[in-house]
């Protein structure tokens, strides 16, 4: 196994050979990519996951058709592919009216610019980002009452079942139906009046 | 490979449904046919100037202007982040203004952020325009300029070193400067001639 | 338009009494997350839960890992290069310089061409549909509806900037890029601001086919 240096040596040939003409040579990089982008950078910020998986192909067919715009500066690809990626993504909330509340939510609560300090390896900073994504999460269920809190970290966090998180709230498996999806009403409430505070980013 | 399949099956139905509605309208419209806008709302231009596109504008206007106070008082950072929430703003999708709006703030921002020697962060914000730019226009010529400028910033701070290896790295940004500068004459004259010659 | 949460009415309490209608929704949603959770999302979603399901799925994919799937990455990866190469190789749309400025495809549109073959047979049925219906129901169309409206003028369209600013001059310092970036938004959108006043103060007018004829109504 390649150490890092040795895997940015690698991944700086497959861009430069791309960028003279050998496009097949970006098929390692994408499938190594693919699946942070997907799982932290994209999913998180749509919600569907056909649609994640669309917008995923869109985000590797367009930093292929113009790897010529990229320029290396001894850093992995990873961040050009993300910002490609959040870009895409929100062309989809803006298309949607239905669904501009929650990007703007999201626009104010998950980064959209890369921060060109972040760690310069990908693997650290789709961890970092997931750390982060989890951080935001957590805040908005924090002020949710304590019921509501409790049967998202059950059902949806912990991934019990219906009749385990029915059974450790006391409630029947209907009772607990009503709760989670009035706490998925109101968690989706809240990220939305987020939306509303001021962006907090410098 | 059954999810593009399901993802087509969907907007089959989308479209039989949408169909279906388009005949119920025209068939209900018609005593309103005489009214003078029914045919109107089913035509009307997808890309029409409206408010949404006004007030992503004027946002835009407001921020580059508040930056602009920021600047003539010295305060780099205040300014920067001005610039940035321009990046942020809304626009309705598809607009071709919005990529032009965003593209010129790119290039304001690489420029603030290379002027506080943050010269990877302008590289950044350059290369992710690029990226994203579904066309060329003059605002991506200029921002090909802006990255001619932010390579000559990065050859600058590697001949500042004294290490040779700087140096010759140096050589090879210059060069790639002068890529970028050649890049934006190219579109900017290509642009012209269209303009010129009416499209 | 779901009956949710964009509406200001206030939620209910964590033990409010739920009523015959609030229990079905809730049960049905969640069947959707054993779904979701099960990793067999569900291809149709009733249009009231999916913006629920999206912010439970966001919620599941900011706190837990997310796999795609070695298979599903490379099928999505062969896509992905097809498409480029395919782009790319007829053509880059992108430098020719004989394509015309405003001519270019949104990334949108582009999208859409890829599923054009299955759309275009939907659209298909779906017009010939409507054209049934149409004459089933409605008597021979008036003159009105057969008579196409005329394009709307360029000056009250979305469009890009470049013929409205030009070539964008090199600025010799931070304070002339300053001065100049300014300039060009305020004379974006004072342009923009002229069109979208004589598209609004004028009304729907100009779009029709009969000039000097008032706005719509009874």
């Amino acid at each position: 196994m390649p150490g890092p240096g040795a895997e940015l040596e690698q991944e700086q040939r497959l861009v430069e050979e791309a960028q003279r003409g050998n496009l097949d040579a970006m098929r390692p990089l994408l499938e190594r990519y693919a699946p942070p982008l997907y799982g932290t950078v994209i999913l998180p910020r749509l919600g569907d996951a056909a649609t994640a998986e669309d917008v995923l192909r869109d985000t590797l067919a367009t930093a292929v058709e113009k790897i010529n715009r990229f320029t290396w500066q001894g850093k992995t690809i990873y961040p050009w592919l993300r910002q490609i990626a959040i870009n895409k993504v929100y062309d989809v909330h803006r298309a949607s009216k239905r669904s501009r509340r929650l990007a703007d939510a999201l626009a104010q609560e998950l980064p959209s610019e890369t921060d060109p300090e972040a760690s310069p390896d990908a693997m650290m900073m789709a961890e970092e980002e997931r750390t982060s994504h989890r951080g935001r999460i957590e805040l908005a269920l924090g002020e949710l009452p304590d019921r509501y809190r409790t049967a998202i970290q059950l059902r949806l966090i912990e991934e019990l079942s219906r009749e385990e998180c029915a059974r450790r709230l006391e409630v029947t498996v209907g009772t607990f139906d009503v709760l989670l999806h009035r706490a998925v009403r109101a968690f989706r409430k809240k990220f939305g009046d987020r939306a509303d505070v001021p962006d907090p980013r410098p | 490979m059954t999810r593009p399949t399901r993802q087509m099956s969907r907007l089959i139905l989308a479209a039989l449904v949408g169909g279906v509605l388009v005949a119920l309208g025209f068939a209900c419209s018609g005593e309103s046919d005489r009214r003078e806008g029914s045919v109107t709302r089913i035509t009307a231009p997808e890309d029409a100037i409206d408010e949404s596109l006004m007030i992503a504008l004027s946002q835009a206007k407001n921020f580059h202007h508040k930056a602009r106070v920021y600047m003539s008082d010295g305060q780099l950072p205040l300014a920067t982040t001005t610039v940035r929430q321009i990046l942020a703003i809304p626009f309705p999708a598809g607009a071709p203004e919005a990529e032009d709006v965003q593209l010129d703030a790119r290039a304001m921002l690489a420029k603030l952020l290379v002027a506080q020697g943050q010269v990877d962060a302008a590289m950044s914000i350059v290369d992710e325009g690029l990226a994203a730019a579904t066309r060329e226009s003059f605002f991506v010529a200029n921002l090909y300029t802006v990255k001619g400028e932010v390579l000559q910033a990065q050859a600058e701070l590697l001949v500042s070193t004294g290490q040779p290896a700087d140096g010759d790295r140096a050589r090879e940004v210059r060069k790639q400067a002068i890529v970028a500068f050649d890049k934006s004459i190219a579109i900017n004259e290509a642009l012209q001639k269209q303009i010129l010659e009416g499209k | 338009m779901t009956r949710d949460d964009d509406t200001p009415s206030p939620m209910p309490a964590p033990d409010d009494v739920a009523d015959a209608a609030e229990k079905a929704r809730a049960r049905a949603f969640g069947d959707l997350i054993d779904k979701v959770v099960a990793g067999r999302p569900p291809a149709a979603v009733p249009a009231d839960e999916r913006a629920l399901l999206e912010v439970a799925t966001v919620i599941r994919a900011a706190t837990r890992p997310v796999e795609l799937g070695a298979a599903r990455t490379r099928s999505v990866v062969e896509a992905a290069l097809a498409t480029a190469i395919e782009r790319k190789g007829g053509g880059s749309r992108l430098t020719d310089p004989s394509l015309p400025v405003a001519g270019v495809v949104p990334l949108a549109r582009v999208r859409a061409r890829r599923l054009a073959p299955w759309f275009i047979a939907g659209v298909t049925s779906a017009v010939a549909a409507a054209a049934v219906l149409v004459l089933v129901l409605r008597p021979a169309p008036s003159r009105d509806v057969e008579a196409a409206p005329p394009p709307v003028a360029t000056h009250l369209r979305s469009r890009p900037a470049d013929a409205l600013i030009g070539v964008i001059a090199r600025a010799p310092s931070l304070d002339v890029a300053g001065g100049a970036t300014v300039s060009r938004i305020d004379t974006i959108y004072a342009d923009r601001l002229a069109g979208f006043r004589e598209r609004t103060l004028s009304g729907a007018t100009r779009r029709r086919g009969s000039p000097g004829t008032k706005g719509g109504g009874p």
